[in-house]
């Protein structure tokens, strides 16, 4: 199987400047928006970015084609990260973590019904369990196969799929309650 | 890799459509062309199915799209990277100094000097005196930020 990027990995980990532009080009703005949806926080999700990037620096000199894929590895990075803040959320025990102030406010009463819907997608999802919440962004938003996606989550097609169902059902029980208040 | 799967029944179709939804490209690669045909064939069966994953990928697309990563965030990745010379703006630093409070000290000299100047004007003070004392301040405040 061929790695689209492992010769920029190679070239990148040698020092090569257009190399580690051309990764940063073609990465930032997906491992950017995984870390925002997973999080509901872009600053913290640009450090997450910034975080993955280091690492793979740090990886790239030694890096071996034939292992994961590139990119999946750079996905199973970000996705602990967002994993270990996540956590470290959860031991603040602050019940607003994870939803921006601005999407959990409650809606005005000129919000269009559109608009209150997509916030309703939003907090719906960010209330989602972190590993069900993780398995729809790689596969609805980031677009991963399903094989790329459960090596992503380090877990067997079946279990992401289960992941992926339960997900999507508890999606659908949160906007029916929201839809129903 | 895995072939083709060509057949199957309702309920992998019916698990199939509760995990991966009602859009075709995002079904296994490996059982795409036999879940369009079983859904061609015995499509009735499954529209329960097929209307709830159809209802919950249309709440998927309503998501908000994260914003674009700033050049900011660009440049400071690239800094990082193995052979870089590039500093960010950030983190740029003069003598120990971040760039920005050198920026910032540097306009309010020129700010004071301006002032100054004015006062000394305002003062009826002699004009080319003055004139060479606002060149010679200028001239400071270009060399202090080489």
């Amino acid at each position: 199987m061929h790695d689209p990027d492992a010769e920029l990995v190679r070239r990148a980990g040698a020092g090569d400047p257009r190399a580690a532009e051309a990764l940063v080009r073609r990465h930032l703005s997906r491992m950017t928006a995984l870390a925002r949806r997973m999080l509901s926080d872009a600053v913290e999700a640009e450090d997450v970015a910034q975080e993955v990037f280091l690492r793979v620096w740090r990886a790239a000199p030694t890096w071996r084609e034939g292992q994961a894929k590139f990119e999946t590895w750079m996905h199973r990075v970000a996705i602990n990260l967002c994993y270990d803040r996540l956590r470290r959320r959860r031991e603040t025990l602050d019940p607003d973590a994870g939803i921006d102030a601005a999407d959990a406010a409650p809606s005005a009463p000129d919000m269009i019904v559109a608009r209150e819907r997509t916030a309703a997608v939003h907090v719906a999802l960010g209330a989602l369990p972190e590993r069900q919440r993780a398995a729809i962004v790689l596969c609805h938003f980031q677009d991963m196969s399903n094989i790329d996606a459960a090596a992503t989550l380090e877990v067997s097609v079946d279990a992401l799929e289960s992941l992926l169902a339960r997900g999507r059902r508890a999606l659908k029980a949160a906007l029916q309650d929201h839809g129903g208040r | 890799m895995e072939g083709e799967r060509m057949s199957i029944d309702e309920t992998r179709v019916r698990a199939i459509l509760a995990a991966y939804g009602a859009e075709p490209a995002r079904w296994p690669e490996t059982e795409r062309q036999a879940v369009r045909a079983f859904l061609s064939t015995h499509g009735a069966r499954v529209a329960d199915a097929a209307a709830e994953a159809c209802e919950i990928d249309a709440a998927l697309s309503l998501a908000p799209a994260p914003e674009a990563p700033s050049e900011d965030l660009s440049a400071r990745v690239l800094a990082t990277a193995p052979g870089s010379n590039v500093v960010p703006l950030r983190q740029r630093r003069i003598g120990g100094f971040d760039l920005r409070a050198v920026g910032a000290l540097a306009a309010c000299a020129l700010i004071g000097v301006v002032l100054g100047f004015g006062s000394v004007r305002g003062d009826g003070g002699d004009a080319a005196e003055a004139d060479a004392a606002f060149g010679d301040a200028f001239a400071l405040v270009a060399g202090g930020e080489g």
